[in-house]
């Protein structure tokens, strides 16, 4: 008798755990958009350009673990288009990519609202090109900067679904940039020597201002999770007496998943969890 | 928390006032006129080498604004603006013209004919073509002979090893670039590094920095590199004319730096200033001089370079070219 008191003592012990594993979930968002963008760039050109992007971004977000109020995040932005200045005579093709990492803190107002806040570093890499210029046919977009970003999240239940609003805000804090002298070409700069030209630059509120700001839907149907969101973007900078200028009004739209990576030997997958690797 | 918000949307306020985008410049004519004469104002590079008083052409040619009255007109008295700085890399570009000053080499005799490099005496038609270069060993087969008008055709050095080795018994080498325009930098620093055993300084270059007329960097070195192929220590002869301009002005400047090249014809058309772009509110186009060049002992190459010895292509009388003669004449004295 008391050996089945033990053994179901031991037994009801390690239910007990299997129940109590918490997995955090991998949220990846993926979406395509277009967007409406007017560009300033005076290393080519004295005028803004107007025209439209193609873009397409993966956000990931994952709690740390055994955190529920302390989340990484990671995004991957690329987005190519052209412009035209305002006379139609000249077009400028561009393309550019951005990496982001970021953590948040969680803030919990009640079962439905938190404020996420936190920072977010980035790496700006792109290029615009008017390729009817002679000698600066082109320009590079290169920065890097630790933004200030804050998250307001409703999540707005139903009888048959949550779904859920955020409402989000990204401002360049300080971090450094890639600006030429307007009066200095390419080739003096890469080719010949480039002592003589102040190409990089600390960057911070007295150079660079602006924001990003978002609003994202997430409406869970039967098996897919659609987002559709809208940002805009006001960036303005400055240095060696040249002044650039990028606004971006973008529409996206794509699914939202909840993940989890199961691998190695210590985070293998559950039995009832069918892998082709078996 | 919040009050480190609230700070945070202040700052970014306050200081988004710092960066005031440039008052753009109207699209009428004046807007235009006045856009134009600014890029040049604060970009043109050779304003006060040239003692050009931009201020008062400015006031003379503001002056006449009123009489203009359609967009032909006004292409027109900016173009004849532009022909003050007398310089052949600016250009005013729109849908129906592009101006351009070329009296640097209308003003003098051509001394090149393209009929005479091909007669029986020269290229004949039985030369060889590798990337730009039109060559063929002439006098006998005595000296090779290369022509290249083009600094923005393409070569390789692929291309160069295969003319010098045909060249290899030759006693000298010519390169023709007479009525070249100029081109890519690059292949000028190719093509000169062909025949320097190490690198050199062989030139300097300055960019603006600011908008004063003087605002200048501190001096760049232009170096020459050593190249491969390798032409050996045989005498290279370059021959110019007044169209000798831009990029083969840079070859020549380099070449000049070069101990067993000589430079025979007549002086280059300069074209010292390396062009950058920029466009007015009516999306014409406005290419300038912005950033000067320099020979080894910082002297302006804007307005051309001395040839070492000057030579005229009707010396000899028909179907002679006397500047190609000239530099035969000088190879085989060396060689003697």
């Amino acid at each position: 008798m008391k050996a089945k008191l033990i053994l179901f003592c031991l037994l009801f012990s390690f239910a007990l755990q299997a129940q109590e594993k918490e997995y955090n979930l991998i949220t990846q968002n993926y979406s395509y958009g277009l967007s409406f963008l007017d560009i300033a760039d005076s290393y080519l050109s004295p005028l803004r350009y107007d025209g439209d992007a193609l873009r397409f971004q993966r956000e990931s977000r994952q709690f740390f673990r055994d955190r529920t109020d302390l989340s990484s995040y990671n995004s991957f932005l690329l987005m190519g288009g052209s412009a035209t200045n305002p006379a139609n005579t000249a077009v400028m093709m561009l393309a550019s990519m951005n990496l982001g990492y970021g953590i948040h803190y969680h803030f919990y107002l009640n079962d439905n609202m938190r404020i996420l806040a936190g920072g977010i570093w980035d790496f700006d890499l792109g290029f615009k090109m008017i390729s009817r210029n002679v000698n600066n046919p082109a320009n590079l977009d290169l920065a890097t900067n630790l933004n200030l970003s804050g998250i307001f999240r409703l999540l707005i239940p139903t009888s048959k679904r949550t779904m859920l609003l955020d409402v989000s805000i990204q401002n360049p804090f300080i971090g450094c940039m890639f600006i030429p002298e307007n009066g200095a070409t390419y080739y003096e700069m890469f080719t010949i020597d480039s002592s003589q030209t102040k190409m990089f630059h600390l960057s911070s509120l007295h150079n660079r201002v602006g924001y990003k700001a978002g609003i994202a839907f997430c409406f869970p149907l039967k098996k897919t999770t659609w987002r559709a969101q809208f940002n805009y973007q006001n960036l303005r900078y400055t240095a060696n007496n040249a002044f650039y200028l990028r606004n971006e009004l973008s529409f996206s739209i794509g699914c939202s998943y909840d993940i989890y990576r199961f691998s190695g030997r210590t985070d293998k997958a559950p039995e009832n969890f069918n892998s082709t690797n078996d | 928390m919040k009050k480190a918000w609230i700070i945070g949307l202040i700052l970014i306020g306050t200081f988004s006032s710092c960066i005031d985008e440039p008052v753009p410049f109207e699209n009428t004519y004046q807007g235009n006129f006045d856009a134009l004469w600014t890029i040049i104002d604060t970009r043109y590079c050779y304003l006060d080498y040239k003692n050009i008083n931009w201020d008062s052409i400015r006031t003379e040619y503001n002056a006449r604004l009123n009489t203009v009255g359609n967009n032909i007109e006004l292409f027109d008295l900016m173009a004849e603006m532009l022909a003050e700085l007398k310089d052949g890399h600016v250009n005013l570009t729109s849908s129906f013209d592009r101006s351009r000053y070329w009296n640097w080499y209308t003003d003098s005799a051509s001394h090149y004919n393209s009929s005479l490099i091909t007669s029986e005496r020269y290229l004949s038609n039985d030369y060889r073509i590798a990337g730009g270069f039109r060559y063929k060993a002439i006098h006998g087969g005595r000296i090779g002979y290369m022509y290249y008008g083009d600094f923005s055709s393409a070569f390789s050095a692929g291309n160069v090893n295969n003319i010098f080795k045909l060249f290899s018994a030759c006693e000298g080498l010519i390169i023709d670039v007479r009525n070249n325009g100029g081109g890519s930098l690059g292949y000028s620093e190719q093509l000169a590094s062909y025949f320097f055993t190490e690198e050199r300084t062989t030139g300097y270059l300055r960019h603006k920095k600011g908008d004063g007329h003087s605002d200048f960097s501190d001096y760049v070195s232009i170096k020459t590199p050593s190249g491969s192929p390798q032409w050996d220590d045989r005498p290279v002869v370059i021959l110019t004319n007044r169209m000798s301009y831009s990029a083969t002005n840079d070859f020549v400047n380099r070449m000049k730096q070069c101990s067993n090249a000589t430079i025979v014809g007549r002086k280059t058309g300069g074209g010292g200033g390396l062009p950058l772009s920029s466009e007015l509110p009516n999306g014409w186009t406005i290419r300038f001089s912005a950033s000067p060049m320099y020979d080894s002992n910082k002297q302006h190459t804007e307005w051309g370079i001395e040839p070492d010895y000057y030579a005229d292509i009707e010396a000899l009388g028909d179907g002679y070219d006397g500047i190609i003669e000239k530099a035969i004449d000088l190879i085989m004295q060396q060689w003697q």
